[in-house]
């Protein structure tokens, strides 16, 4: 059936800001479904609440709105654009949700609009759990044990009868968020609350355990033909009881006879026959390992992570051909992109495997709690591709960027036999490496399996590796001493995926004559048929055993100078999907300028690693060795590492060292710019002020002291290393340097202190474009927060409101100075601070930042494409958007960081120096109140006005709390504060009700304990901030996790409170609010006002 | 792995020599080399009679990753005259594996060539329509290809003579290997058999599979296996409800279609599969070739002429009833290749007679299009109300 022609114009949703469990894969996927509806001719209507997404872009659709993701202002656009469907699974739970909601309400079906991909009664039976319940039993699918219950009390009567040791699971929640395994009911008591509290519909699941059991998913694509097909099986290493999104999966399966592989199979697919899927579908299951016994986990009816996994590690778009399907196509109608011959009704079969491995955020935010369990923790993901299991995990390593080459992690020797036990039973993020460790120490499989599930044939690769290891270790004996490292042995490490350098380093010998990779295509259909597209991976294999390199045909083919982008990996904390959209810029701006564009990145979540981004993609680690090659293969012009982050910027020293062009700034800027040395010296004879500092070793209270003497008072303490107790602390005098010394010798890490002068001024952030001679500042960014807060959790105004035109000129001038000082070429990044009219630099990075795409988008300046074209010897006043600063926009805009808190257990959410957002929001308004209300509305906060504002913080915010305070009681909130803030507050003359800081233990005292306080539900906002954060055991931490735990935002900056204030006073609201066509900004807002109330009202 | 394994070559008959390493029965063998494309069902696969002398190359890069499990073979042997491999597991993992498959391999004779690139093996393969190979344990370069046919010999494709037999569907509970009870039961069931008094079938038996048997087994209905030879009258002594003819090696070609022909004349319901499918096809005057791409693989979609609907099915065959020699006087061609348009199923205008290209028995593979066999069910039972009414 062709497709429907009743479908004109389509409304998207995306899936908002990054957040653990929902990430760069719904951009990638919504990016498809747009190329997808464009090459149907079909108009889009683009609404996603996250800048940093390349769907967001000009190019993806016809009307773009950057607005919360919420029924109100769905229903306005909605109102508005008059789509003919609304397509509902291609952005995430978000997307679902919502699309379901406006279903519900009749409002689709009052406006004449189609619910596109899923229909309701599909998402029902899917997502509710005694909806789905039913489904299976309806048609025969084992289901676990299980009781659905809204209350505490239910759980624990429930738990009786389905048997501990029981999994909570709460409904309608990303990434399972909220909840745990329970043992007992004291355990279940806890996590029942907890889960209850975090579905939005206060339901949750108890049920019976199964943790042990395989874990297997199959992703699904069925028409409304009712064809369907499996695309690709996955299989989990870690077994049921770790979160999917938490677990190292292998694709396809491969401890399944076909047996058991066809009978998932089967059920997969009846499971999505009868659930009616219109579209992409993920089948979790449970399988027992002793047994034929399964069971169905969960189904999701739409685009998921895992099919954005299923479609890197097969080649098959899913999300393409879901949108197709939505349109009304079958699948045998719908071409198999990848080999033009067959159609997407082929199941894709693969000759290689992929494994991938979770990021974990728990480097930045160390005092996270590390379990893992059935809560996701992660934050992003790497893929490899190779021909064994053993090769893609340790190219999964290679890639994960966690500083590791090989499976042996330094210090877990340290840990006793019981120790390594309970870290290889009760997982944490490193249990691979516990394995590796507990096979070196001589344990069997059989005592290894036993602890922990993992299937044998998994522990067998690991000491394979492990065995690799030791052989590669004794070959230090070898004679003579200078001798290279055995051939065979050789072989053996390039086929388990080893680098060269890692072969050396663990042999201690030179290598023998390097063995050339082959590149082998990703092509669906396991060669049967010519493919032609580009998508690659590294493989060695022995010269005599055929070996082609099928790389070598394509680039044969290219008539075109050739030029590699570097990726940026796995998302993390602080490298996030903004980087990946820089990528794909700079792949389109280098092909509009006549190039080859070959990419390299191993994020199976992003556009970038979508076979038709670049002219051809390699999906390998970003490592110095897979750059080297490729670099040479492709015989590239040259290299830009400015877009892929740290992870391709550390490779520009080497990049140049072996004579490789990069393209932008050279590794000389970027090494000035890196370096505190040179970078001081630059400043002095550029004469720009930073503010002074010096480091101290941690043990050395004098000499801190003598340095903060000698700079003067106040000044900025900070540990240089990321481990340890403290934050950043602002210190007064002796009295606090040697407070905060004491506590940071408590941990005796022997590290160094920085010690910089405090500025306590206006952060601000500028982006610009230098060619070597003139300078593009696109706008000004100011952080609503002060200096000492990350930049990228701070909260941030474009155009800048205390920059005036005097103030602008200073920036301009600084900027260009510093740019033409560094020499960069391309994009460069840097951070001032304001302060009486002056002007200090904080930080430079020759590179593109993770503000590029929030500002391009309002600015309308295609700031990736002007770099790219001044790197490759363009002039920015032949590129028609002028040189220095740009003209000032009309609006505002205003980009809001959002945090992931309630995934990750003891996490202290004080704003402060480490980043800890994992990804943003932005709104758009006509002024800043306007902006800040949307943006802060989209990243989550209620804006309620009324209510209790509890306070507790530092001594030295007293003062500024009490100010905001009474902004707070002026619009009515009631104020609560712990004794120090109240007396603050009662100095202004406003009533306050004093409560207990520590709980007060006797029950005599009346005093009011300020975590029952905050439990008593009626607490809109919750300002905390503290000296000393981040341990989980203070009670300030503790506040600030249980107002996570309860829902209650918390605000840890005197600057972002003032923020909300001012929203919550301005007269807008979610009716009053400008939409805004990102489109169209050209025509400026007040055009599109008209236009809109015209729509609306016709 | 590279290990310490002897090299073993692998040679084409278009020249290009493969130098890997010998697992198995040492080699000096040479055959039809075909490839697979599938990512599972090995054991199924080398037990195949289909890929009698064959040598058979497996595009998923580690074969034995979940062991050797006997229950599994679709016959009692290995046939392929041997194997070609990226790479052969020796530390396989799964509730019901007795070990690595190398064990088996050996025992069963048949020499494994491992570390091959078996993707640009296959990219080569893929560009014409049949080529022969051969695995020696010697270097072969210098040799010319007519010279290393008269040092190493050819592998037989044929298979021995099946012995007749009997399976009694009231034995299967019993005897049945565990995974058939993971099978969803069949629209039609043993009771329904009991209560239509279907009761028997003979399989005509070119090489068949173990997992056809045992449709028909579960279905409640007694499976006579005789060989080709057997005849028509030794057929008619049995007194089936209906034919089935099996899958099986070679060209369809080669094979006499004397039985075949009397059965259909004789108005018997038939059922064919793979082979059985080209023979009756053959029998019934159509024309069947030589693809220029064989379907090997347990991703094939099949998409029915009338409804459009598509099936993923699983396929060992390279060859096809030619499309131009169908007439429709006599078949309605009811399925295709939604790749190649190739003909996948036939059903008999005047004859109670369904053939299907590909495996809806799965075994290994996908068996999605298990219903099929539902459908001979009907077409034996209308046959039999027929001759009740008859007679």
């Amino acid at each position: 059936m062709p497709r429907d022609p009743a479908i004109r114009r389509v409304l998207v949703i995306g899936s908002g800001p990054i957040v653990i469990g929902q990430a760069a894969e719904f951009d990638y996927a919504g990016t498809q479904c747009c190329r997808a509806l464009r090459e149907e001719g079909v108009e889009i209507i683009l609404v996603n609440s996250n800048p940093a997404t390349i769907m967001t872009d000009q190019t993806m659709a016809d009307e773009i709105y950057i607005e919360p993701l919420n029924i109100p202002t769905l229903e306005r656009i909605i109102r508005q654009t008059r789509p003919d469907g609304v397509l509902s699974t291609l952005g995430g739970q978000t997307a679902l949700t919502l699309s379901m909601q406006l279903a519900h309400s009749g409002f689709l079906t009052e406006h004449g609009v189609r619910l596109l991909g899923a229909r309701p009664d599909t998402i029902y039976k899917a997502e509710d759990r005694r909806g789905f319940k039913d489904a299976m039993a309806a048609i025969g699918q084992p289901t676990i044990a299980s009781a659905i219950v809204e209350s505490v009390a239910d759980a624990l009567s429930a738990a009786e009868t389905v048997c501990y040791p029981v999994i909570v699971r709460p409904a309608f929640t990303l990434g399972g968020s909220g909840g745990g395994i329970a043992g007992d009911p004291d355990e279940l008591r806890e996590i029942a609350r907890n889960g209850l509290m975090q579905s939005p519909i206060h339901q949750i699941l108890i049920e019976h355990c199964i943790a042990g059991w395989k874990e297997i998913e199959f992703e699904v694509v069925r028409d409304r033909d009712d064809n369907a097909i499996t695309v690709c099986s996955m299989e989990n290493i870690d077994p049921v009881g770790i979160h999917t999104g938490d677990s190292i999966v292998i694709a396809p399966s491969i401890t399944l006879a076909d047996k058991e592989y066809q009978l998932l199979r089967s059920a997969a697919l009846s499971i999505v026959r009868y659930l009616g899927v219109e579209g992409g579908c993920n089948v979790q299951f449970a399988l027992d390992p002793e047994s034929f016994d399964y069971a169905v986990i969960e189904v999701n009816p739409r685009v998921s992570r895992s099919s954005a996994l299923a479609s890197k590690a097969t080649g098959y778009p899913i999300a393409k051909i879901a949108t197709r399907i939505a349109l009304g196509y079958t699948l045998d109608e719908i071409p198999n992109a990848v080999t033009g011959e067959t159609f997407a009704s082929f199941e894709p079969t693969i000759d290689y495997v992929a494994v991938k491995m979770p990021k974990w955020p728990f480097d930045k935010l160390v005092y996270a709690k590390k379990e893992l369990g059935t809560q996701m923790k992660a934050t992003g993901e790497v893929m490899a591709i190779a021909d064994s299991f053993e090769a893609a995990l340790i190219k999964a390593v290679q890639g994960a960027e966690i500083g590791l080459d090989s499976l042996s992690l330094p210090g877990l020797e340290a840990h006793s036999d019981e120790e390594l036990a309970r870290l290889i039973s009760v997982p944490t993020h490193e249990r691979l490496f516990c394995l590796y460790e507990a096979l070196g120490r001589g344990w069997t499989i059989e005592r290894i399996h036993a602890l922990c599930r993992v299937d044998r044939y998994f522990l067998h690769a690991i000491r394979q590796l492990r065995d690799f290891d030791e052989a590669l270790a004794s070959a230090r004996a070898a004679t003579p001493v200078d001798s290279p490292l055995d051939s065979d042995l050789y072989l053996r490490g390039k086929r388990y995926g080893y680098l060269d350098a890692t072969l050396a380093r663990l042999s201690g010998r030179t290598l023998p004559p390097p063995l050339p990779p082959v590149y082998k295509m990703v092509d669906t259909c396991a060669a049967e048929f010519e493919a032609t597209t580009p998508y690659f991976y590294r493989l060695h294999l022995d010269p005599a055993s055929g070996a082609e390199n099928e790389a070598l045909i394509h680039i044969g083919r290219s008539r075109r100078p050739r030029i590699v982008v570097l990726g940026s990996g796995p998302i993390r904390i602080g490298q996030g999907i903004e980087f990946d959209y820089s990528s794909v810029h700079a792949v389109h701006a280098l092909q509009a300028l006549g190039y080859e564009v070959v990419i390299i990145n191993n994020n199976p979540e992003t556009v970038s690693t979508d076979f038709d981004t670049a002219d051809r993609l390699y999906f390998e680690p970003v490592t110095w060795e897979v750059v080297e090659d490729i670099v040479r293969l492709e015989e590239a012009i040259g290299v830009v590492v400015a877009c892929g982050g740290q992870t391709a910027i550390r490779l520009t020293s080497r990049l140049a060292a072996a004579g490789i062009p990069i393209l932008g700034s050279t590794a000389d800027s970027i090494d000035m710019a890196e370096d505190r040395g040179r970078f001081d010296a630059l400043l002095e004879r550029l004469e720009i002020p930073r503010p002074v500092g010096d480091t101290v070793p941690d043990s050395d209270t004098e000499g801190a002291l003598e340095i903060a003497r000698r700079i003067g008072y106040p000044v900025l303490l900070r540990p240089s290393y990321v481990l340890g107790g403290q934050n950043m602390i602002i210190a007064r005098d002796d009295d606090d340097i040697r407070e905060y010394l004491g506590v940071i010798q408590h941990y005796a890490r022997g590290g160094d202190v920085l010690i910089d002068q405090y500025i306590r001024g206006i952060e601000l952030e500028v982006d610009a474009i230098c060619d070597g001679e003139d300078i593009l500042i696109p706008g000004f960014m100011e952080h609503i927060e002060r200096t000492g807060v990350h930049s990228g959790d701070s909260i941030a105004i474009c155009p800048a409101p205390h920059v005036d035109r005097q103030i602008g000129n200073l920036i301009v001038e600084t900027t260009r100075s510093l740019a033409l000082g560094l020499g960069s070429i391309g994009l460069i990044n840097i951070q001032y601070i304001l302060h009486d009219s002056r002007l200090w630099v904080i930080e430079v990075n020759p590179r593109a930042s993770r503000t590029v795409p929030f500002l391009s988008k309002i600015t309308g300046i295609p700031m990736i494409d002007l770099a790219m074209r001044v790197s490759t010897g363009a002039k920015l006043r032949d590129l028609g958007f002028g040189v220095g600063l740009a003209e000032r926009p009309s609006f505002v805009a205003v980009k809001v960081p959002v945090f992931s808190y309630e995934k990750l257990s003891d996490v202290d959410t004080q704003l402060g120096p480490e980043m800890k957002s994992t990804g943003e929001v932005m709104g758009i308004g006509r002024d800043l109140d306007e902006a800040l209300r949307k943006a802060l509305i989209a990243a989550g906060y209620p804006l309620d006005r009324s209510g209790r504002v509890l306070l507790s913080v530092t001594r030295a915010d007293h003062e500024e709390a009490a100010l905001v305070a009474r902004r707070f009681h002026s619009l009515g909130f009631q104020l609560v504060a712990t004794p120090g803030t109240a007396a603050a507050i009662r100095d202004l003359g406003l009533p306050v009700t004093e409560i207990a800081k520590r709980d007060p233990g006797h029950a005599q005292d009346r005093t009011p304990y300020i975590l029952t306080e905050l439990e008593r539900g009626d607490v809109a906002w919750l300002i905390s901030t503290s000296a000393h954060g981040r341990d989980p055991q203070r009670d300030s931490v503790r506040l600030r996790r249980r107002a996570v735990a309860l829902g209650i935002p918390c605000l840890t900056s005197i600057d972002t409170a003032n923020a909300v204030v001012d929203s919550l006073n301005s007269h807008y609201n979610d009716e009053a609010t400008v939409l805004v066509d990102i489109a169209a900004l050209k025509q400026g807002i007040n055009a599109q006002i008209e236009r809109g109330i015209w729509r609306e009202t016709h | 792995m590279p290990s310490d394994r002897k090299p073993r070559y692998l040679v084409l008959s278009s020249g290009q020599v493969f130098r890997g390493r010998a697992a198995g029965r040492e080699a000096g063998v040479r055959g039809e080399i075909v490839f697979s494309t599938a990512m599972g069902g090995y054991l199924e696969a080398l037990s195949d009679p289909g890929l009698a002398g064959r040598l058979i190359v497996f595009s998923f890069p580690e074969i034995g990753s979940y062991g050797f499990i006997p229950e599994d073979l679709e016959s009692e042997r290995a046939w392929p005259a041997g194997c070609v491999l990226r790479s052969l597991c020796d530390t396989p993992s799964n509730m019901r594996s007795t070990g690595p498959i190398e064990g088996w391999l050996s025992e069963q004779g048949v020499p494994v060539i491992t570390g091959i690139d078996t993707r640009a093996l296959i990219r080569i393969l893929r560009r014409q329509s049949s080529l022969e190979a051969a695995l020696c344990d010697f270097d072969p370069t210098g040799h010319s290809w007519t010279e290393l046919c008269a040092l190493i010999p050819a592998a037989s494709v044929r298979l021995p003579e099946p012995e007749p037999r009997r399976w009694a569907a009231a034995d299967f509970a019993r005897k049945a290997p565990s995974w058939v009870f993971t099978l969803r039961t069949p629209l039609w069931t043993p009771e329904r058999s009991a209560a239509e008094g279907l009761s028997h079938v003979v399989l005509l038996d070119y090489g068949t599979k173990h997992s056809l048997v045992r449709e028909f087994l579960r279905r409640g209905v007694d499976v006579t296996r005789l060989p080709a030879s057997a005849g028509f009258s030794r057929i008619e002594e049995a007194q089936p409800d209906g034919i089935v003819v099996s899958s099986g090696p070679g060209d369809p070609a080669d094979y006499d279609l004397t039985t075949l022909k009397q059965l259909i004349a004789a108005g018997y319901p038939i059922f064919g599969i793979d082979l059985g499918h080209l023979l009756i096809a053959r029998a019934m005057g159509f024309a069947t070739a030589r693809m220029r791409f064989a379907h090997r693989g347990q991703n094939h979609p099949v998409r029915d002429t009338a409804s459009g609907l598509v099936r993923i099915t699983s396929q060992g065959h390279s060859h096809v009833v030619r499309a131009d020699s169908i007439s429709s006087e006599v078949a309605r061609l009811e399925q295709i290749h939604s790749g190649d348009g190739s003909c996948e199923a036939l059903v008999y205008r005047h004859a109670p007679i369904l053939t299907l290209a590909y495996h809806p028995e799965g075994g290994a593979g996908p068996r999605d299009t298990n219903g099929q066999i539902d459908r001979f069910f009907n077409l034996m039972l209308n046959h039999a109300r027929e001759a009740r009414h008859a007679s």
